[in-house]
């Protein structure tokens, strides 16, 4: 505006003034608070992570001293003997018992009777005899004897032939109990 | 108010809340996973001790009770020990009166649960008293013996002996 010489009420350049309202700076605040809390708690974090994976180490360390205190030699021989022990009960529950069976055959056998050859077989549960005996009256006493036994199942009787001397000769096959006839049955 | 002031602190409070999801979620759960590996460790850690300790203590008993051990191992010998089933048979049927006439263990062994079956064979000579010497001798020895057939006949006209042919079987750990 052109001075007239009259007086200049207003200034040729104006000022900028600034008003300070409180609180204008609480998103800024809030804002810095929230990084330094997110800051702190991944430092916290980090450095918790860190001992965990400190806790780890020395844990992989323990675990490896303790399979090198391992002793395999002391290992292997206790398994053998649980092995060994396992299966032997095992094996003498199922062991077999001929001389208990010949016993029992033996007082079975009338006295007139007489063994030409006999075969036994423990897996098909037979014992099978080849005799000589004097007469068929005989020979029925001794089918009914092995009969009268709870451990012979069954008996045969094959090939009964009369021989020159009069005698009889005939083979018996008799089928028993796996249980009874050749297992010790008997209480330990 | 400076509308600027506004933005920048909304800027940096999202900041804030991506550097929570970017970096502080990750690490937690890191954190989880590294409590958890450290847990296994430890129960790892103690069932072993646990095992090392009792297997420890088993080995004390077990040189405690070496000779029963010893004993055990004859009934069931971990190999085949051929050498000690040949004394041991010719052993027996000496005392028993038989003579030993033939024998053989040179069946493939087979294969039952835990243990093998060593075959055996045996050709006897002698005497029914004999024989049911030799059965209850076999019975009674140490390695069990099993026999599965016995076949016996008369000898020669002239000899009253009998000759017996035996099988059985042996056994032996896996």
């Amino acid at each position: 505006m052109p001075d007239q010489g009259g007086i200049q009420l207003l200034p040729e350049s104006r000022r900028k003034i600034d008003i300070k309202t409180p609180g204008e700076n609480r998103w800024i605040y809030a804002g810095i608070s929230a990084l330094v809390l997110v800051a702190v708690v991944v430092l916290g974090l980090i450095f918790y992570r860190s001992g965990l994976e400190n806790q780890i180490t020395e844990l992989d360390t323990s675990l490896t001293n303790l399979e090198k205190q391992r002793d395999k030699k002391v290992e292997a021989n206790l398994l053998t003997l649980n092995k060994q022990l396992s299966v032997t009960t095992q094996l003498l529950n199922d062991h077999i018992f001929w001389s208990k069976a010949l016993s029992k055959i033996q007082s079975l056998t009338q006295p007139q009777v007489q063994f030409s050859t006999f075969s036994a077989g423990a897996q098909d549960g037979r014992f099978e005899i080849k005799a000589i005996t004097t007469n068929y009256t005989v020979l029925a006493r001794q089918i009914a004897a092995y009969v009268s036994d709870d451990s012979i199942k069954d008996i045969d009787l094959n090939d009964v032939k009369t021989l020159t001397t009069g005698r009889l000769e005939f083979i018996i096959k008799i089928t028993f109990d796996k249980g009874k006839f050749i297992k010790d049955n008997e209480p330990k | 108010m400076n509308p600027n002031k506004n933005y920048l602190g909304a800027i940096l409070v999202s900041l804030a809340l991506i550097g929570a999801w970017g970096w502080v979620l990750p690490e937690y759960n890191k954190i989880s996973e590294l409590n958890m590996a450290i847990n296994e460790r430890r129960a790892l850690y103690d069932s072993r001790s646990e095992i090392i300790k009792k297997i420890h203590d088993l080995n004390i008993e077990y040189q405690k009770r070496s000779a029963d051990i010893t004993r055990i191992s004859s009934i069931l010998p971990d190999k085949k020990s051929l050498a000690e089933a040949v004394s041991a048979i010719e052993k027996i049927s000496t005392q028993s009166g038989l003579q030993l006439v033939g024998t053989s263990m040179s069946g493939l062994p087979s294969s039952v649960g835990t243990y093998n079956l060593m075959p055996i064979e045996l050709s006897l000579s002698g005497t029914y008293l004999g024989l049911v010497n030799f059965l209850q001798s076999a019975e009674k020895n140490l390695r069990i013996i099993d026999i599965t057939s016995i076949d016996a006949a008369s000898g020669s006209t002239e000899n009253t002996l009998l000759n017996f042919s035996i099988k059985g079987n042996a056994y032996y750990l896996k």
